[in-house]
């Protein structure tokens, strides 16, 4: 069997599950119940973990701080309550059977800090005050309360310094970066990690112009099917640890310069000796939060003469023009595409664009059952997720089974696992950007006469097999928007399995202990794409269908020992080594012309049939250790070191060394500062050195195939000459830092500075065609990003069985400069889109990815330079702005009251600049509101527009005032030369969140299985700020482009953001 | 942000703030209620057409389960109707407008204890905004928003568990051919009856 390694951790997961089962069958004879308190506020405590002594059962308080423990034996038993923060109380009470015995306590608190861990790299456990680098945590209940299928579009807003740009599209892909771009071609996305074991978080789409699929509909944006994190489900997340940068994640060698997201997963420890079954249920609705607005005064042609619909190619007057430059919407009678000839009255269709998306709707439903003893756990979640897109027939649905379990099979040895199974479907995904397939670049063009009412219904009313096209209101260059959705068809599936098993076991005492992890995650997909007959992009139909399947799976043994060397230094080591395998196949069919119509089969291609079949296997062996040497639990020095032997690399250069250094101070305790203002405070400073890998692939020129000719297949070399010699790009970053807390812990303020340093940079450069390539791989150019982040937590009310209030601000600042490229190379384009004249580029001096575009002619005074035909006069090209922002930021409230808890989250991006892609070609066709109204342009005050003549306000050669007029449709294709028209500030600010909770009084939950019980109502995106006309900057990226990864910046028709709201019910039995 | 939203959100902050203790003991009561009003004129919707509508009415039917003395949490249900005329162009067409409301929300008492109890209430829900010509070929549109619900009131009880209330209701949400916020008001009378409490 192939594959058949992807089997072996579930099969051992399953071993585990059993030995932990009996955890499940314990018999009952008595209980203990209890209210527990906090002893200063008097306020009641919840999460409070309550077990037996040497029983291996206990409970857990709820939101009233009550618990119940069944099934305890009869007689003297020791109570113990215990929680994170405060001093743990025992207590002995005698259990009579069948009787309940009560025992109350009223808990201290004690200095937090002293307790707190934090997940590190490679799932090591560690005390937050013995770390040198920054890192931040996100409880996983941050996460259910206002969901989003895609875990990191959660992460929006409440990560210091980390850019999320969600998708707009139903299971589109969710980008992040944390500290900048450090990669000018390579990937810079941080590494995502589950349960100790890497994930791949690919994006999956089709290439746009290239494969395939390029072959069939070539220059046309690809799909975007999403990423692959978005298979994790939030609701099985108990906690996200984000270790920022180089320094937090140097462990991980070749792929730690952009940070690691730690994730770890319910498992059912906690409550012992109870069974506790979880249940909820989420339902929200979306619509579009903001859409391009339209004119509705002009409808469709060239000009304003007339208008006569015949075949919608220009077999009538102006019929075959698709912009709307015509005549006026006054009521005219004109035939139009719908009335067969007859004269009907022209007027506008307001809500035609609108109309067409319908309110999506997303059902999840989560359930969870998990039980704990003293010696095993275990947790078994199921997830239904069913969606609809605001496309038609748009649907997404993902199925999820995941069980964790733990054992302690003997004193020293303990086994843990985690296994997950995912499916996930999608349906007639949208596709945004270029190509007259997709509703969204066809709203572009969309005449303002036209009403998507009776678009519709004429293609409800077609027959495919008539052998004519649908109706649609142009026959030149689009398809019916309704007709796309219905017959352009795509649907994917991917089955996934993720899982580890991990085995600990304690070779001496307490203090050393070896680890052994066995991870991997596996998926297959498959998606196909159909182009039907009669398309205006394929006119003969066509298809693809592609098959991948990807699988990592790590191998990884640790050491670790931890001593009390004297009363005063403490002594961590740590060493281990890890076994990486890559693999990765793809194949792809297609046909880019079909014999018959609507069979999509490589056996019914009328042109040779596009075959494309890839393979790529890298393996990377790596040894690493960790030395933490500790003074009096308040100064700590780390040093890291890890090598790494990669497959991908030449085998001179296959071996590489990544160190780090970090050391910690707790001032406040080194200092005996005994302060009721500063209540503990904690300087930090690291120094790390790690890499970004190469990809296979890039050593060595290999074959690619090509169409065949007649029945001799083709093949051929690449345009990109390999490095034999390449070397993995190299980052050397350095932070400084503190934590400061305030008033007994009430405010917190982290604050850190960064300063990292990219060289060996991993570039594609274009040579001379001369030398018969066009391209060439090297390790040249370097990056710096610096900039600073400071997160802030106050805790700001805090009555006892009353109001309670908290709140977070986060702030991120990242400075990126391209400091050097490859010699004599000025700049390398990133990427274009949006129909952008210039290019998003790396510039040395300049940040990572600038706008590189034409600007007006301007004379010495500023004014723009107007020819003798009235038209402004397109300048050189030069650098006109950045995408990079200054800084983003959230804020992060929550509220409570008796039962009722209301949360909210504001975010906000200030600084960059951003190319509005709508906003270019909706002026260029006619259909933006600006090019209409006699009112100043939103973006530009100074310049009037309308459809009678402009006077274009700008000076001629000579210097005078220029006073030709010229039509609007001229200007606004003139206007379409320079980037700088369409570029604005990406200033924006998001109410992301709102949830408005309820916890049903015990009162109202007598009468039914529940101990806990909660209504929440969400809402999601709920309202934009922002000066940018007509789009939401935010999701504004180019989706559907592998090649182009790191583009940012360009809005190119995009797919309009959804605002949702909803309702999420939870139990807990 | 408009003066009507201002001062709706300066009533329901001074509500919140001047809950006393005893708002949070829990008391049970379920009612329900049907209302009927007036409901001004979309002018939104219809920009950039020529359309003058009649004054419309408004029906529908709620309910409330009562948490404590002043908290209540209610669902309502609304229907509109409005016909005019479009006659952009010329066309002289007959036109109808619905729009229905579906929507709950936190209804909070200003005073308790006596026969008269005036109330503010905010909340969010769904809009389905759905207009129709009068042949198939008409200008037509059916699109659903969210919208925020505001509004305030004045319940008087009657002796039989029954009473009688007048309220405003504001609702707003987006209205995508202007890209700004759309505020529909209606004023309405109604009754119902209330079990437990």
């Amino acid at each position: 069997m192939k594959h058949s390694k992807v089997w072996t951790v579930p099969i051992a997961f399953l071993a585990i599950t059993l030995l932990a089962a009996p955890s499940l069958l314990r018999a009952q004879t008595g209980s203990v119940t209890g209210v527990i308190t906090d002893a200063g506020t008097l306020g009641p405590l919840d999460a409070v973990q309550v077990s037996i002594v040497g029983q291996g059962i206990g409970g857990t308080t709820n939101a009233e701080g009550r618990y119940l423990i069944p099934g305890v034996p009869v007689g003297e038993v020791t109570i113990q309550a215990e929680r994170l923060g405060y001093v743990t109380q025992t207590a002995v009470v005698t259990v009579a059977a069948d009787a309940a015995a009560v025992a109350d306590f009223a808990l201290d608190s004690e200095a937090l800090l002293l307790e707190e861990v934090v997940v590190t790299a490679l799932g090591i456990t560690r005390e937050e005050r013995s770390l040198g680098y920054s890192v931040q945590g996100i409880d996983g209940d941050e996460l259910v309360e206002v969901r989003d299928n895609n875990v990191i579009s959660n992460l929006a807003g409440k990560v210091a310094g980390l850019v999320v740009t969600p998708p707009a599209v139903l299971g589109g892909t969710s980008k992040m970066v944390l500290r900048g771009v450090a990669s000018i071609s390579g990937n810079n996305e941080p590494l995502i990690v589950v349960d100790g074991v890497p994930i791949d978080n690919s994006r999956r789409e089709t290439a746009a112009n290239g494969g395939t699929r390029g072959a069939v509909v070539r220059n046309r944006s690809g799909i975007d099917y999403g990423n692959m994190a978005q298979d994790i489900d939030p609701s099985n997340i108990e906690s996200i640890t984000v270790l920022r940068g180089a320094n937090a994640a140097a462990l991980y060698g070749s792929r730690a310069s952009n940070g690691v997201v730690e994730i770890v997963t319910k498992s059912g420890r906690g409550a012992l000796g109870v069974t506790t079954i979880t249940a909820s249920s989420n339902f929200v609705v979306e619509s579009p939060l903001r859409m391009v607005k339209y004119q509705n005064i002009y409808g469709g042609g060239a000009t304003d003469d007339g208008y006569n619909w015949v075949d919608g190619r220009g077999g009538g007057e102006n019929d075959g023009v698709d912009e709307s430059w015509g005549p006026a919407l006054d009521g005219r009678l004109y035939p139009q595409w719908w009335s067969g000839g007859v004269p009907q009255p022209w007027l506008p269709s307001p809500m035609n664009v609108r109309e067409y998306f319908q309110t999506g709707n997303n059902l999840t439903t989560n359930f969870a059952i998990s039980h704990a003893t003293d010696r095993s756990n275990v947790r078994f979640s199921a997830l239904r997720m069913d969606a609809t897109g605001m496309a038609p027939r748009n649907e997404l649905e993902r199925t999820q089974l995941a069980l964790n379990a733990g054992v302690q099979v003997t004193e020293r040895f303990d086994l843990d696992g985690s296994f997950q199974y995912t499916q996930t479907q999608g349906h007639n995904r949208p596709a945004p950007g270029n190509g007259s397939y997709y509703a969204i670049h066809i709203f572009n063009w969309f005449q303002r006469q036209v009403d998507a009412k009776r678009m519709e219904r004429a293609n409800a009313e077609w027959d495919p097999n008539s052998g004519v096209l649908t109706p649609n209101w142009n026959h030149n260059y689009h398809d019916n928007v309704y007709w796309v959705q219905h017959y352009r068809n795509n649907d994917d599936r991917r089955n996934r399995v993720l899982g580890q098993i991990t085995g600990n076991y304690q070779l001496a005492g307490d203090w050393l202990n070896a680890r052994v992890r066995l991870g991997t995650d596996w998926f297959e997909q498959s998606n196909k794409e159909v182009y039907p007959f009669y398309s205006q992009d394929t006119p003969e139909g066509g298809f693809v269908e592609a098959a991948s399947f990807h699988q990592e799976t790590n191998l990884e043994a640790l050491v670790t020992a931890n001593r009390q060397l004297t009363t005063d230094f403490s002594l961590n080591v740590s060493g281990g080594a890890n076994m990486r395998r890559n693999d990765f196949d793809l194949q792809e069919a297609g046909s880019r012309k079909l014999n018959v119509p609507d069979i999509y089969n490589v056996s019914n291609s009328a042109a040779p049939p596009l075959l494309n079949y890839v393979i790529e296997k890298k393996h990377v062996n790596s040894l690493y250790g960790l030395f933490t040497v500790g003074y009096r639990d308040f100064a700590f020095i780390d040093v890291t070191a890890r090598n790494d032997w990669s497959s991908t690399l030449p085998e001179d250069n296959r071996s590489y060394f990544y160190p780090s250094y970090s050391g910690s101070l707790v001032f406040t305790d080194a200092l005996n500062l005994d302060s009721d203002f500063l209540s503990y405070g904690k300087l930090r400073a690291s120094w790390a050195k790690v890499g970004n890998d190469a990809d296979p692939y890039q050593l060595t020129s290999v074959y690619s195939e090509v169409d065949k000719f007649g029945n001799i297949p083709g093949y051929t070399t690449s345009n990109t000459i390999p490095n034999a010699d390449l070397r993995p790009e190299e980052t050397r970053s350095w932070e400084i830092g503190a934590d400061l807390r305030f008033w007994f812990d009430r405010a917190a303020l982290d604050l850190t500075y960064y300063n990292s340093t990219t060289n060996d940079q991993i570039l594609a450069v274009d040579v001379s065609e001369a030398s018969g390539y066009n391209r060439q791989v090297l390790n040249a150019g370097s990056v710096r990003n610096k900039g600073i982040e400071a997160l802030l937590t106050v805790d700001l009310v805090n009555q006892p069985g009353g109001l309670a209030w908290d709140m977070s601000f986060n702030f991120g600042k990242n400075d990126s400069e391209v400091l050097e490229l490859a010699p004599g190379l000025e700049s390398i384009v990133i990427g274009r889109a949006g129909g952008i004249r210039g290019a998003v580029e790396a510039r040395p001096g300049h940040p990572y990815g600038v706008f590189f575009g034409p600007v007006w002619r301007r004379d010495a005074a500023g004014n723009i330079i107007v020819g003798s035909n009235g038209l402004p006069i397109r300048g050189s090209s030069e650098i006109i702005g950045s995408y990079q922002p200054d800084w983003i930021g959230g804020v992060r409230s929550t509220l409570s009251y008796g039962s009722f808890t209301v949360s909210a989250q504001v975010d906000t991006r200030r600084g960059g600049q951003i190319f509005c892609g709508s906003c270019r070609l909706g002026y260029r066709t006619g259909v933006l509101y600006e090019s209409a109204n006699p009112t100043p342009r939103d973006w530009d005050p100074d310049r009037v527009t309308g459809r009678g003549p402009v006077v274009f306000p700008g000076v001629t050669e000579n210097g005078s005032a220029n006073t030709v007029a010229v039509a609007p449709r001229t200007l606004g294709t003139r206007l379409d030369d320079v980037d700088t028209e369409w570029l604005f500030d990406n200033n924006y600010t998001k109410l992301r969140e709102v949830a408005i909770a309820f916890d049903l009084p015990p009162a109202y939950l007598d009468a039914l299985p529940v101990s806990q019980a909660r209504i929440t109502f969400v809402g999601r995106n709920l309202w934009l700020w922002t000066a940018i006309p007509h789009i939401d900057p935010e999701t504004a990226a180019i989706e559907g482009s592998v090649t182009e990864a790191n583009l940012a910046g360009i809005e190119d028709k995009q797919f309009p953001t959804p605002r949702t709201f909803g309702i999420n019910i939870s139990v807990v039995h | 942000m408009s003066g009507v939203r201002r001062l709706v959100l300066a009533v329901l902050a001074g509500a919140f703030a001047a809950l006393p203790a005893n708002a949070q003991e829990p008391v049970s009561s379920f009612s329900l209620s049907a209302h009927g009003g007036l409901i001004n004129n979309p002018a939104g919707y219809d920009a950039d057409r020529a359309v003058s509508y009649g004054m419309g009415v408004r029906f529908g039917a709620g309910a409330a389960l009562q948490l404590y003395e002043r908290i209540s949490i209610r669902g309502d249900v609304s229907l509109t109707s409005k016909s005019g005329t479009d006659n952009t162009g010329g066309i002289n067409e007959s036109v109808d407008l619905g729009r229905q409301y579906y929507g709950g929300g936190v209804e909070v008492l200003l005073m308790t204890g006596g026969s008269m109890e005036p109330y503010v209430l905010a909340g969010g829900g769904l809009v389905v905004v759905d207009r129709q010509g009068q042949d198939i070929n008409s200008y037509a549109y059916d699109v659903t928003e969210f919208t925020g619900v505001f509004g305030a009131g004045i319940r008087f009880l009657l002796e039989s568990n029954a009473f009688v209330f007048a309220d405003a209701t504001t609702w707003t949400y987006q209205n995508h051919v202007l890209d700004e916020s759309q505020l529909d008001t209606s004023f309405s009378v109604g009754f119902g009856y209330r079990w437990g409490g």
